[in-house]
C-alpha cells in the first residue's frame, strides 16, 4: 500500500490544488486534509503544509496556524521522523511552530521568515534556489543531484530569514540551509537574494533533515506549460523544472 | 522647534478581527482572557506643533484611514496595565512616508495587544501576560516585547 501524503488546509491557505497536483504528478498518493479533520492526520505517512495566508497573516504570518490543533499532529510527526515540507506561508508555520530550524526543542521558535528587505514590499519574481547541502543532509533533498538548481516563484511579504546573530551562527553551522537563492547559471549572491534574506536562505532543514521549510513556489514553475521556453514540441502537462523537488519528496516517502 | 518624543495610538474603530482571533488563540492556550483589543503605538520624535500631531497624522494617508481609525496621543510611553507591546529589534523608520508627517524624524512602530479578565478589567496577573506575550503575540527570534501588569 502506497503512504499517504496529508495536503494540509488551514483557513486561507490557497496554494492547495497546485501542490496537490503536483505531487499526484510525481506519483505521490497525497489528498487534502482540512483542518476541522485534525484528528485524521495521525494516519499519513507524510505532510505538507501549502503557502497561502492562513488565518490572515493575523498577529505574524503563520503564528495563529502554528497553534492550530493540526499542528500538534505535525509537530509529534516531525519527532517521529515523518517527513514535512512547507512552503512558503506552510514555511512560515514550520519557523513559528520551531519544527524549523528546530534548533531548540519543539514549539519554541527560534527564527522567522519575517518582512522583505530593504523595502517591506511583497514581491513576486521567478527565482532559482540552489542546494546548499549535500542532497542527503535532508531526506527530502536525497533524490536531487548536488548543487541542484531549482526554478521557482517567490511571491511573499515576508520571506526574509531573520534571527538573532547567535542562532544565524547556529543555523549556519549546523548546514540547516538547505536552500540558497541563486542566478539562472548557479552564481549565488546577494543580487540573487530577492528580499534580503540572512545567510541568502531560500529554504531551511531541521536537525534530523525530515522537515524542510522553503520559501519560493517551486509548485508554480513545475510543468511545461508554466514556461514558454519548454513548451514548443512538448506535452505542456508534462512536470517539469519545480517538479524535481517533488519528486524528490514523493520517493523520500516511499522508502520512509 | 525642539523634537518632542510623542506616543500615537491608531486603532480601528471597526470590528477587530485581528483582536478576536488573538482572544480565540489565547483560550485554545489555555491562557484565560475575557477581551483584547488591539493597536499599533507608535513612538515618534517630532519637531511640529503638539496642537496639530493629531491631525497631521490624520492627514497621512500611509498611516491613517478616516474609514477605519482612530488617533490618539498617549500621556506616557509605556503600556497600560494588561498592555503588551511588540516591535521588531530591527525596525526603526527614519521618516514617515506621505505627507503631514514631513516634521517627524524618527519612528518605531509596536503593536499593542491589551488583554482584559471576564470582569471587563485589564488582566493584572504576571503570568497571564507572560504566556501571552511568550507563547502568542512575540517571536522571541525577532521581537522585543514589554507588558505592565
Amino acid at each position: 500500500m502506497s503512504k499517504r501524503i496529508a495536503v494540509l488546509l488551514f483557513p486561507g491557505t490557497n496554494s492547495e490544488e497546485e501542490t496537490l497536483r503536483i505531487l499526484r504528478d510525481c506519483g505521490g498518493d497525497a489528498e487534502f486534509v482540512h483542518w476541522t479533520h485534525a484528528s485524521a492526520l495521525r494516519q499519513y505517512a507524510a505532510y505538507v503544509l501549502p503557502g497561502g495566508f492562513a488565518h490572515e497573516d493575523r498577529i505574524r504570518a503563520g503564528a495563529i496556524a502554528a497553534h492550530d490543533a493540526m499542528m500538534e499532529t505535525i509537530t509529534a510527526g516531525a519527532g517521529e521522523g515523518k517527513l514535512v515540507l512547507g512552503i512558503c506561508n506552510g514555511a512560515q508555520i514550520l519557523l513559528e511552530a520551531g519544527l524549523a530550524p528546530g534548533t531548540h526543542p519543539a514549539r519554541q521558535a527560534t527564527a522567522a521568515f519575517t518582512h522583505n528587505a530593504p523595502e517591506r514590499h511583497f514581491i513576486c519574481r521567478h527565482v532559482y534556489v540552489k542546494l546548499a547541502v549535500e542532497p542527503s543532509r535532508c531526506a527530502i533533498t536525497a533524490s536531487l543531484p548536488e548543487d541542484a538548481l531549482i526554478p521557482a516563484w517567490a511571491a511573499h511579504g515576508d520571506g526574509r530569514l531573520a534571527a538573532r546573530e547567535e542562532e544565524l551562527v547556529t543555523i549556519e553551522n549546523g548546514r540547516h540551509v538547505a536552500f540558497v537563492y541563486a542566478r539562472a547559471d548557479g552564481t549565488v549572491d546577494d543580487a540573487a537574494t530577492p528580499n534580503g534574506s540572512a545567510l541568502g536562505c531560500a529554504a531551511l532543514t531541521n536537525r534530523d533533515g525530515n522537515v524542510l521549510a522553503i520559501m519560493p513556489h517551486a509548485e508554480r514553475d513545475a510543468w511545461n506549460l508554466n514556461h514558454l521556453a519548454r513548451l514548443t514540441g512538448k506535452d505542456v502537462l508534462a512536470p517539469s523544472g519545480g517538479s524535481v523537488l517533488f519528486e524528490s519528496f514523493v520517493k523520500a516517502v516511499s522508502i520512509s | 522647534m525642539n523634537p518632542r518624543d510623542e506616543t500615537v495610538e491608531i486603532r480601528l474603530k471597526v470590528p477587530d478581527n485581528a483582536a478576536y482571533t488573538a482572544l480565540v488563540a489565547l483560550r485554545h492556550l489555555g491562557i484565560e482572557v475575557g477581551r483584547v483589543e488591539h493597536a499599533i503605538v507608535w513612538t515618534i520624535s517630532d519637531r511640529g506643533d503638539p496642537a496639530t500631531l493629531v491631525s497631521r497624522i490624520e492627514r497621512n494617508e500611509t498611516l491613517f484611514n478616516p474609514n477605519l481609525h482612530v488617533v490618539s496621543v498617549r500621556s506616557q510611553s509605556l503600556p497600560l496595565p494588561g498592555e503588551i507591546w511588540t516591535w521588531e529589534v530591527d525596525r526603526d523608520v527614519r521618516r514617515l512616508p506621505g505627507r503631514g508627517v514631513e516634521d517627524v524624524s524618527y519612528a518605531k512602530p509596536m503593536t499593542s495587544w491589551r488583554l482584559f479578565d471576564r470582569e471587563g478589567l485589564p488582566a493584572a496577573e504576571h503570568d497571564v501576560l507572560d504566556r501571552a506575550c511568550n507563547e502568542l503575540f512575540r517571536n522571541v527570534a525577532i521581537e522585543d516585547s514589554l507588558f505592565c501588569f
